[in-house]
């Protein structure tokens, strides 16, 4: 588990991150959502121990990062689409975690099997492709087998096949073996389909924090008819709530068999009835508006 | 300690750059060994044999560069991050990079006599004047102050890599610092004597000793010393910045 509580950072000319509490819950996939400056990376680096807060804590498995024993059996990092040095092997870079972790030698070719990379070991870094670094940059985190797993825009540079194993094996990460999974990325279609909870930060304070499962009720029915306004009255007396702009009527607050039986009821004719769910990136928008950096 | 110790061993021996660097240090002490050798004058063959065997100024500059880059790559490179999400103790790590600097440095510094002699053995067979005229506890003397002196140099080098966390600037300031500033300082009469450069020159050279230099003694005190310094405060720094 993941607990942000009142984090702060404050840079000389600006706060970065403003007291922001969060928690990722084990065998769960988080998202970690927010313009371009809200502090997502700032927060991640102080829950790596990689960044002093100035305010409030980071705690991993319930300690601060620098506490942790032996982080990497602890807590697995993707950031900064891969930091390894161009000129070492993809081996030789892992090896040289294992040693620092204590791990047996071994390990490193079975991450490398598990991303993928087991037909390219030797290659020095700077040969490899973006998706190639960021596969790395996963069986790195991966090595220690650590319960929970921080990942900085991992889908950066992979191909269409990279995003769904991805997708899967993030999933099967936290819903199979119970594991925390934080993640922040900008393709927001892609963290829908992989994420369970949403934590929305924006100008370095918390915006929202939901379960994907929530959009699903946020639902807006569309309903068409040359009588709108009649139809209008006939949903706010039947406990809905409609917008109208021109024939079109956006209805919440009733789902779509009721506003069909109220329209009946009311004799109104309908030419159009429909349901437009609200997704996450329109969420996301709302949320976010106007608060870029 | 140990197995941070394994770890920036395995960094240091899989980039090129340190091997390409560790044969620039072998090239240098050759260097050194022919000068001593070709700058025979005829008389006193003993003083030939402690030139051919002093250790290598352009030996002392690619070590610390040898520390500069063990250190520095890392932030070049952003692998410092992978690093410090594996290692949380960061005194552990840079204590771990200067232990590997020294052992490479001082791995070095052990053959400075036995390729010197080699040196000396074909310039002699290829008709060079002089003839070698050192004992074994001559040798050993210059052997052990050339591994003190490479080493305490590439200690300082890793210190400077990481307080400078950049390749091209800890390379400069290592340059100018020792290379450069420490050596003006130490033509001051007072300084002379705790110069870091100085401490170097008199382990590189221990049986040529003059008034103005720190005794062999006092040269290896000041080396840790110094090397012992930067060192904490490097760990000192690097506890307390982000990344």
């Amino acid at each position: 588990m993941i607990q942000a509580e009142e984090l702060t950072k404050e840079y000389r000319h600006f706060t970065a991150v403003k007291q922001l509490s969060f928690a990722a819950e084990a065998g769960r996939v988080t998202g970690f959502l927010g313009p371009n400056g809200a502090g997502k990376t700032t927060t991640i680096s102080m829950i790596l121990g990689l960044a002093e807060p100035d305010g409030g804590q980071a705690l991993v498995a319930g300690k601060p990062f620098r506490r942790l024993g032996n982080p990497a059996t602890a807590v697995g990092a993707v950031l900064d689409g891969g930091a390894f040095h161009d000129g070492r092997s993809a081996r030789a870079s892992l090896r040289a975690s294992c040693a620092a972790a204590g791990l047996p030698a071994s390990r490193a070719g079975e991450v490398l099997e598990t991303v993928g990379l087991s037909d390219a070991p030797d290659r020095r870094v700077g040969k490899y492709s973006l998706g190639m670094r960021q596969r790395l940059s996963l069986a790195q985190a991966l090595l220690g087998d650590p319960q929970v797993l921080i990942l900085d825009e991992p889908a950066n540079g992979l191909d269409p096949e990279g995003i769904v194993w991805l997708r899967k094996a993030l999933r099967r990460l936290a819903h199979e073996e119970g594991k925390t999974v934080f993640v922040s990325s900008h393709i927001l279609a892609e963290m829908q389909a992989t994420v369970d909870t949403v934590v929305v930060i924006a100008e370095g304070q918390l915006v929202s924090e939901f379960a994907v499962g929530e959009l699903a009720g946020g639902r807006t029915v569309i309903a068409r008819a040359n009588q709108a306004d009649r139809l209008a009255d006939a949903v706010e007396r039947g406990g809905g709530k409609a917008v109208r702009s021109g024939e079109q009527l956006s209805i919440s607050g009733l789902n779509a068999d009721r506003v069909g039986e109220i329209a009946l009821e009311a004799g109104v004719a309908l030419s159009a009835l429909g349901i437009e769910q609200q997704d996450l990136e329109q969420r996301y928008m709302e949320l976010t508006a106007g608060k870029g950096r | 300690m140990g197995h941070q110790i394994a770890a920036e061993w395995i960094k240091a021996r899989s980039l090129r750059s340190t091997w390409l660097l560790v044969g620039l240090a072998v090239i240098g002490m050759i260097a050194q060994a022919l000068t001593g050798a070709i700058g025979y004058d005829g008389t006193g063959a003993g003083r030939q044999t402690l030139d051919v065997m002093s250790g290598s100024g352009l030996t002392l500059v690619v070590v610390t560069i040898i520390g500069v880059l063990l250190a520095a790559n890392e932030y070049g490179s952003k692998s410092i991050v992978s690093t410090y999400t594996v290692t949380a103790d960061r005194r552990r790590v840079v204590l771990a990079k200067a232990v590997v600097a020294l052992a490479i440095a001082a791995g070095i510094g052990l053959f400075s006599v036995p390729l010197a002699r080699l040196v000396a053995v074909i310039w002699f067979a290829l008709g060079g004047g002089g003839n070698w005229d050192a004992g074994f506890g001559t040798a050993l003397h210059y052997d052990y102050g050339t591994m003190i002196a490479y080493a305490g140099f590439a200690v300082v080098g890793v210190a400077i890599g990481v307080l400078s966390r950049s390749v091209a600037i800890g390379v400069g300031v290592a340059f100018v610092g020792l290379f450069v500033i420490d050596s003006i300082l130490g033509s001051v009469s007072f300084y002379s004597e705790y110069s870091f450069t100085a401490a170097a020159e008199v382990l590189n050279n221990p049986d040529v000793h003059q008034g103005n230099l720190p005794r062999f003694g006092s040269a290896i005190a000041l080396m840790a010393l110094y090397a012992g310094l930067l060192t904490a405060i490097g760990v000192g720094v690097e506890r307390r910045r982000d990344v």
